[in-house]
């Protein structure tokens, strides 16, 4: 590789289609400096990544083809590892719609609502703790998810029970 | 699930959907003639690849007072 072709990777190209560096960092830059970051709302919480404290993340990710580029900022203490699924492409210049259209794996840090448990346990769905809790959001278990289900009347269900209906889509 | 006369528990309704046992296919079975089949029969005739076609095929061939086990061992035997 030539000194030319390594300073063009570093620095990313000129001109209208920018190197994918400089896309990367147009939209961290865009989401360290917008309103949210990049988050997930669930009923059980919400999952919030270190673009909107402007640290604590790091990502893998690949911008075209197989070209897989990492960032790394400190870790926060508390946050999750998990892998956001694939819904699209990456050419997202807006990191929000990157982290819920493309593929990565991210530290994010769970916020668990405690109202969530409260009105849980008013279904009958007792003993949520801060995993379960997480474990629920994560697959999207909803108030109104548990009611339907409950309202059922099926035999032996539980939390693990409403994940897994979740997880196969029953 | 509940219309085709089945009470599935939660095992037993994800390991249905696992499997993609349809109400359709409870139906087609119990069209076929396998009224009685329970969850874990019809997961079991599911994942062996007994459908109402096979079971019309194996009647066609002559087979006559056939069960699930005989259906199986036929599908195993891999004669039709």
């Amino acid at each position: 590789m030539n000194l030319k072709r390594t300073i063009g990777l570093i620095l990313g190209h000129r001109g209208r289609n920018p190197g994918p560096w400089r896309r990367l960092l147009a939209a961290n830059r865009k989401a360290a400096t917008g309103p949210s970051g990049a988050r997930m709302f669930r009923e059980g919480g919400v999952f919030a990544d270190g673009f909107a404290r402007r640290a604590s993340f790091s990502y893998q990710f690949r911008l075209a083809g197989e070209r897989f580029f990492r960032l790394g900022f400190f870790p926060r203490p508390g946050g999750r590892k998990f892998i956001l699924r694939s819904r699209g492409t990456q050419e997202n210049s807006n990191a929000r719609d990157f982290c819920t259209t493309a593929k990565g794996a991210g530290l994010f840090h769970f916020s668990a609502d405690p109202k969530y448990q409260q009105e849980m346990k008013s279904l009958g769905f007792e003993r949520i703790d801060g995993d379960k809790q997480w474990a629920m959001a994560i697959h999207d278990v909803s108030l109104k998810f548990a009611q339907d289900i409950k309202a059922q009347n099926l035999q032996g269900l539980d939390t693990d029970k409403l994940i897994a209906f979740k997880i196969f889509t029953v | 699930m509940r219309a085709t006369g089945l009470k599935p528990n939660t095992d037993e309704l994800i390991g249905m959907k696992v499997q993609g046992i349809t109400p359709e296919y409870v139906r087609s079975m119990q069209a076929a003639g396998f009224k009685d089949l329970d969850c874990d029969e019809l997961i079991g005739a599911k994942v062996q690849g007994v459908t109402p076609e096979f079971i019309e095929k194996a009647r066609k061939h002559g087979f006559q007072n056939l069960t699930l086990d005989k259906l199986i061992a036929l599908k195993h035997a891999d004669i039709l």
